[in-house]
């Protein structure tokens, strides 16, 4: 049996006239180019930059858009440039073009909570088009992505017309949806290491596929740890001072070093105290399971 | 190539089998555009955000938000709404079983479901998969979901013990 109503025998569905305006138009009025390589888009931001917005997936530019709470004055849609959707995957690292999507990512990244990140962000429908280069650019605090970046000591390069630069992911984040990268570069290439321990990805969000209160990422690499949150503060937080409580001591010990090192912002779905106490919940939680998985 | 504030584009995709062509601003999105310019309704406008899930389609097999996508980005692409889905013979199996299992009320969200269990059976996920990630993309506020979960209990079950109903999707390219 197979539906699908795929008739050719009918007649092209093109409607009669040259140009139907329409009165639903969400957006407020862009310029739009589809350049087909890096170069062009290159080219493009060094002359627009400053009033152009780059559309990768589009599943938070598009929301802006139609919202109108952002007016650029050109979009330059990156769906027609495949070198960005190049993959490079070696053993102790990804090099993904900022088109590759996340969920393509999850399936290849060997660093378990990559995966358990990826799978905490939306639904199915959201999460396909999410593209890594543009929830780095995007830049969201609260969102995933930035801070299993930061947790796995990985980084961004971008690249304008005078060429490229790698930035460490501790110093592209520099405040809420905001990074170091400049209106005539673009964010071409995200480099995502793999560690070599167990790793685990827990968050709390107020509902399943919201943005997360607080999520945490904490793994093993060498004989260390990488501990990193998302929610609280200005850009994704590496937990330095836990790291090393954890290394040299007890559980308790790592806690009381998160809850002096973190001071989250107050906002009207959870205090700063709240946050504080989440993101020590869920400390406790993922050593816990971390614990289980080596025995294991 | 730049098109400028307010100039036309023409943009041609593949749409339910047919060879479609519409000329319009790029600002428009695709779901306004498969309404409004091609003139099928089935596909419906929610939020505009992303968040309702009624205007879900599947474009090159994966389902995703018309309301996310702006018209010229499908150009070349195949593009399925809900009116590619009952076949000749009547109802699909999974618009049959939610009709069945009174999976909805008003129906607004319906489409979007449709289309996004559509392309999950394709992808032969999981029953829990379909329950909770993709039924998690979608907001009812009629049915409280339970009917909507047996109604794809009831199509999962009988794809387990008939598998030969996977469908593939359609693969031919534009003219």
């Amino acid at each position: 049996m197979c539906f699908g109503g795929v008739n050719t025998a009918v007649a092209p569905l093109t409607p009669p006239g040259p140009v139907r305006n329409i009165a639903a138009m969400k957006p407020p009025p862009f310029a739009y180019a589809d350049p087909e390589s890096v170069g062009e888009v290159l080219e493009l931001l060094a002359e627009h930059g400053a009033d152009a917005m780059v559309l990768a997936g589009g599943q938070s530019l598009m929301p802006e858009l139609n919202l109108r709470r952002v007016r650029p004055g050109l979009v330059i849609d990156l769906g027609r440039v495949p070198e960005l959707r190049e993959l490079d995957v070696t053993d102790a690292a990804i090099v993904a073009g900022a088109s590759v999507g996340i969920t393509t990512l999850a399936e290849v990244h060997p660093t378990t909570a990559f995966a358990e990140a990826v799978g905490c962000i939306a639904h199915p429908q959201i999460r396909d088009r999410t593209t890594i280069g543009g929830t780095m650019a995007f830049a969201d605090p609260s969102a995933e992505m930035p801070a299993v970046l930061v947790a796995l000591g990985g980084s961004v390069a971008l690249e304008s017309i005078d060429g490229e630069r790698r930035v460490d992911a501790a110093d592209f984040f520099v405040g809420p949806r905001q990074t170091v990268r400049r209106v005539d570069e673009l964010v071409t290439s995200v480099t995502l290491p793999v560690l070599d321990g167990p790793s685990v990805w827990l968050e709390v969000a107020r509902r399943p596929s919201d943005l997360p209160l607080v999520g945490l990422f904490v793994g093993a690499h060498g004989d260390g740890w990488r501990i990193a949150l998302c929610g609280v503060g200005p850009t994704p937080i590496r937990a330095f001072a836990c790291e090393q409580a954890l290394a040299a001591g007890t559980v308790d010990d790592a806690v009381d070093a998160l809850a002096a090192e973190l001071d989250p912002p107050d906002g009207p779905h959870a205090s700063s105290a709240h946050r504080r106490s989440i993101a020590v919940s869920l400390l406790r939680s993922a050593v816990a399971s971390l614990a289980l998985a080596v025995a294991a | 190539m730049i098109t400028p504030p307010g100039g036309a584009r023409t943009t041609t995709f593949t749409l339910n089998g047919r060879a479609t062509t519409v000329t319009g601003q790029t600002r428009v999105h695709l779901a306004d555009t498969i309404r409004h310019v091609v003139g099928e309704h089935g596909t419906h406008v929610g939020c505009e955000q992303g968040a309702c899930g009624a205007c879900t389609v599947i474009v090159g097999g994966v389902a995703r938000r018309s309301c996310l996508t702006l018209t010229p980005q499908v150009d070349g692409a195949i593009v399925e709404t809900i009116e590619s889905v009952a076949g000749p013979d009547g109802l699909d199996p999974l618009q049959q079983a939610i009709h069945d299992h009174h999976g909805l009320q008003c129906g607004y969200c319906t489409p979007g479901i449709v289309m996004s269990l559509v392309a999950a059976r394709r992808a032969g996920v999981t029953l829990e998969s379909a329950l909770g990630d993709v039924l998690d993309g979608h907001l009812c506020r009629c049915t409280g979901y339970v009917n909507l979960r047996a109604a794809v209990t009831a199509v999962w079950t009988q794809l387990a013990s008939a598998p030969s109903q996977l469908e593939a999707g359609p693969d031919e390219v534009i003219a």
